[in-house]
């Protein structure tokens, strides 16, 4: 059923965004241009990622070999149906936000921000090579370009603040990976002289007693899946400027992370390891424990883009924690919440942006009654906390209706129950944020106070796409679907 | 008529450097053009002798027509004549880099400094290429010789005293070698590596050939800089004209682990090192305390330089730490590692010449070099990635060979020792990196020229991009040069 189809198509894909970065750094001084290009790097990669769609539901994989690195393991990227769900998600969300950067840091008068947009780019560009990497090699190597692209940008405002949040980022991202996920790649590699992604998983049936510690050594190695304890760099991460935080730390790196787990427990250890050794229960309780941690120290952040922090810790564990129930229903809900999530919670950080650079506030005390001053931003922000909480008519919904039928299925009401109590705080700390914006306690005039047109036009987009995606769930429903069915059958 | 080029690259190399020397009698002005012009016909003729050995195979040649037992061979393979090739490549690279830098500080003793570096490096190509236990000997006094006398250059009030330390220590190391072959010329009654390696099969047991083993591993430590002989090093190398260290710690490090596998391999086999549970035992134990002790001791230092030193030291317990683990992967991950290491430590030691001729040399005083100097910080960057192991920069690769050989023998002290130092390199140089980019803002001039020539720029891009090159060909190193080396060893 798959055919491999040797393409340039993915290494075109990683590529688009890295040419743009000399351009970018050249037009240092014309910023009109600079952004175009930004612009015009994002709409041609999607463009690409789109190409290659209606081929790969046909189950096509595109595949190419740029160099060949040891015995049986190259650099080599395939677009596979998980892989084009990403790089789609990532794709078209870098457009928006690079619209919404042009608002947010102009509007902020922000220093540095030729190094802002080169940066970005090459963020993008090892995004997508995560996405289309082909074996596991390939997706450390641009996992760790994407820890590295992103510091800078991080760190943007290079005070003290950011320097010691910038030293955790990189200690936990850096530490984990070459501390915990290289040490248990190279023992994969040397036990079955392979590391490409396959539907059986690597090892063959064959766990020697110590796989079910080097499954845990990816799963907390890949920290930007941002799984308790290897959660904290998370939050400190929000001192970056709000476009970073939205693209980088709703989609592209946190998603990245997310991402490699789906591939390392469906395609590296396979559906057999998990359904009969200790590391299934460990990581159902590890996921579970995420999910509730997240979801509860979110209503004690008095930051907003704190609290969006923490909920997307709590939200990636979601992904995990469907995935590896490895019932069709939870699988498939997972993967729909990698494409559902981003576009919620990029809206939420879209308003958090937002209002920052209207009325320049960040606590939650103090957006009592804003609602009224900026009704667009609060509207996109209740629509988009409606979808990560997952009520209907929002894309959010779907999958996490997906999720929990497929726990109940897969697992029975404890692992159901935890995904039904999260939602239940998502709604305490979400709802209050957007009541209270419009129903202030002492009443306020009716004003309006918007941010920048650059700055609400992306945040509508992302808000009218998640209610859409209830409607119109394709083509993530069907790649999920037909990843769910790939992996049954 | 290309077999006569492995000849051709040492003694050209010892003669030119004297013609280059009498240039100065014509013109002062002559020395370093005509020195570049010597490296790089050493440097052609390395790539045509690499090419040759690639295309016909490895053999061997015998000097003066005498056969091989009783005059001196030759033996050039794919690794060795890859080693020459790249140090012939960096020595040429670094004088050009540097050609305005050396005509200003040295003046009119550019004459003498251009024959030294020329016989440096000739001493070099010979150690690596010649077959013969004795003939290595000599070949390392002269590369030591001058290489005492090259680092003696610098700074008026610390080289010279750093240079006689190493003068004492080295030749200490170097007498040892010197034992230990006379050891083994008592035993075998020859000198050739292949007929001793092939007469000393039956003697395994001797306590003569234990002892000729010893000191000759001993020696080559010494010479290698390994932990706990590795005290002449950091002074040697810090307190020198940047070109130099530029040019030495590349090389003479590699060179000499180059011997410490060539004499312990071919010579003496590995089978002679794992024949007691002692040997792999004693090389664990030096390894490991290279790598921690190296990285341990580099988070201390303030000057930048000296922090590279330590470095470097660090890298030597990698490239022991092959040889302690024993199995084919291991080895290839330590040779493939000294072969990038040349590059990585070319490219920090190039690099940071010019960060400390413009920021000083303490660390705390890098505030906004990204900003001041963006190439060249970005140049030490992809250094200091390769020295932490991100690929797709060289250094990983060495390590990830490393490791799977610890995995596949099960020696987890080494396992841990390296993620560990990955780890404590990571803080090391992230330290420079914070402080580099942190500590004020400044106005980005995205300017690279000025204070600096472009020979200079070429020669840290050649460096920046050699350590992607020489990561991402790890496959064909593997399989046309390391490979070829070990396979008749079997291993």
């Amino acid at each position: 059923m798959m055919e491999r189809v040797p393409s340039i198509l993915p290494f075109l894909a990683v590529l688009s965004s890295l040419v743009a970065v000399p351009f970018i750094l050249w037009n240092h001084k014309r910023p009109n241009v600079r952004e175009g290009i930004s612009l015009l790097a994002g709409v041609v990669k999607f463009l690409i990622v789109l190409s290659m769609i209606p081929g790969v539901l046909e189950g096509k994989v595109y595949e190419i070999t740029l160099v060949e690195l040891f015995e049986n393991v190259g650099l080599s990227l395939s677009a596979d149906l998980l892989g084009c769900l990403f790089a789609l998600v990532a794709s078209f969300l870098w457009i928006v936000t690079s619209i919404y950067s042009i608002g947010y840091m102009r509007g902020l008068k922000e220093h540095s921000q030729t190094r802002y947009y080169a940066f970005f780019a090459l963020a993008l560009s090892s995004t997508m090579g995560v996405a289309f990497a082909k074996n596991l090699l390939t997706l450390y190597i641009f996992y760790e370009l994407l820890s590295l692209s992103t510091y800078p940008l991080v760190t943007h405002h290079q005070d003290s603040e950011a320097r010691s949040s910038g030293r955790k980022y990189l200690t936990y991202l850096l530490g984990a990976s070459v501390g915990l996920a290289l040490p248990a790649i190279i023992w994969l590699y040397s036990h079955s002289n392979t590391l490409d992604f396959q539907p059986q998983g690597l090892l063959k049936g064959i766990y020697p007693s110590e796989t079910g510690i080097v499954f845990f050594m990816l799963i907390f190695g890949f920290a930007k899946a941002a799984i308790v304890p290897f959660h904290a760099w998370l939050p400190a991460a929000m001192v970056a400027p709000t476009p970073v935080s939205a693209l980088l730390h709703a989609v592209a790196v946190v998603k990245a992370g997310a991402f490699s787990l789906v591939r390392v427990i469906l395609e590296i250890f396979g559906q057999g390891f998990l359904a009969e050794s200790w590391a299934g229960p460990g990581l159902y309780i590890a996921t579970s424990l995420t999910i509730l941690f997240g979801s509860l120290m979110a209503m004690y952040q008095k930051e907003l883009k704190r609290i969006l922090a923490f909920s997307t810790v709590s939200q990636l564990s979601y992904i995990v924690l469907g995935v590896s129930i490895l019932s069709p229903l939870a699988v498939k809900g997972g993967i729909l919440h990698l494409a559902m999530h981003a576009f919620g919670k990029i809206t939420l950080f879209f308003a958090a942006g937002a209002i920052y650079v209207a009325v320049h506030k960040k606590f939650i005390q103090e957006m009592e009654g804003l609602g009224r001053y900026m009704p667009i931003t609060f509207g996109a922000f209740f629509l988009a906390s409606l979808s990560i909480i997952g009520l209907p008519p929002l894309g959010g919904f779907l999958s996490k209706w997906n999720l929990a039928l497929g726990a109940y299925q897969g697992m029975g009401l404890s692992i159901m129950g935890v995904f039904l109590l999260s939602s239940l705080l998502n709604v305490a700390y979400f709802i209050p944020i957007a009541y209270k914006a419009f129903f202030p306690s002492e009443p306020v005039k009716w004003e309006f106070k918007e941010a920048p047109l650059f700055c609400l036009v992306p945040m509508v987009i992302t808000a009218i796409i998640s209610v859409l995606l209830f409607f119109y769930p394709n083509p993530f429903l069907r790649i999920a679907e037909y990843l769910t069915k790939s992996l049954g059958g | 008529m290309s077999q006569y080029l492995c000849v051709v690259i040492v003694t050209f190399g010892l003669l030119l450097a004297f013609i280059t020397y009498a240039m100065r009698w014509i013109k002062i002005e002559l020395c370093l053009p005509f020195a570049i012009l010597v490296l790089g016909f050493l440097s052609f003729s390395a790539t045509s002798l690499f090419i040759h050995v690639l295309i016909w195979g490895p053999f061997e040649y015998a000097l003066g027509g005498w056969a091989p037992p009783i005059g001196i061979a030759y033996n050039v393979d794919q690794l060795n004549s890859f080693m020459v090739f790249i140090v012939t490549l960096v020595a040429l690279v670094n004088m050009m880099a540097n050609w305005k830098g050396l005509n200003t500080f040295l003046g009119d003793r550019i004459g003498g400094f251009c024959a030294l570096y020329i016989l440096y490096v000739s001493g070099l190509n010979g150690i690596l290429l010649t077959g013969d236990l004795f003939n290595l000997y000599v070949l390392l006094e002269i590369a030591s010789l001058t290489g005492y006398a090259l680092l003696a250059i610098g700074d008026k009030r610390f080289a010279p005293f750093a240079s006689i330390n190493y003068v004492f220590l080295g030749t200490i190391g170097a007498c040892f070698y010197l034992l230990g072959v006379g050891y083994l010329y008592v035993k075998t009654g020859s000198l050739n590596m292949l007929d001793v390696s092939r007469l000393i099969k039956e003697l395994h047991n001797s306590p003569t050939i234990l002892s000729a083993f010893m000191f000759i591993i001993i020696g080559v430590w010494t010479k290698m800089g390994l932990f706990p002989f590795h005290t002449w090093l950091p002074r040697a190398y810090t307190h020198t004209f940047g070109a130099i260290s530029s040019l030495i710690a590349p090389m003479g490090t590699k060179v000499m682990a180059y011997v410490m596998f060539r004499v312990i391999l071919t010579v003496f086999g590995i089978n002679f090192v794992f024949r007691t549970s002692a040997f792999p035992y004693i090389l664990t134990t030096f390894a490991v305390a290279a790598i921690l002790f190296g990285s341990i001791f580099a988070l201390r230092q303030t000057h930048l330089k000296r922090m590279l030193c330590f470095v470097v030291i660090t890298e030597i317990g990698y490239l022991v730490s092959g040889l302690a683990i024993g199995n084919s992967s291991a080895l290839k991950g330590s040779i493939l590692h000294m072969l990038n290491d040349v590059f990585m430590t070319f490219c920090l030691f190039l690099s940071s010449q010019a960060i400390i001729d413009k920021m000083g040399a303490k660390i705390e005083g890098f505030s906004q070099l990204f900003v001041k100097t963006p190439f060249i910080a970005a140049i030490f960057l992809a250094g200091a990635l390769s020295v932490i192991g991100i690929p797709p920069t060289c250094g990983f690769f060495g390590k990830w060979f490393l490791l799977l050989g610890a995995i596949e023998k099960g020696s987890y002290a080494l396992f841990c020792a390296i993620v560990l130092s990955s780890l404590l390199n990571l803080i090391l140089f992230f330290r420079i990196i914070e402080v580099a980019f942190y500590g004020g803002r400044a106005i980005p001039t995205w300017r690279i020229t000025g204070e600096f020539p472009w020979s200079f720029y070429g020669g840290l891009t050649f460096a920046g991009l050699s350590i992607l090159v020489m990561g991402l060909s790890t496959f064909y190193l593997i399989r046309f040069v390391i490979e070829p080396f070990l396979m008749p060893l079997g291993l």
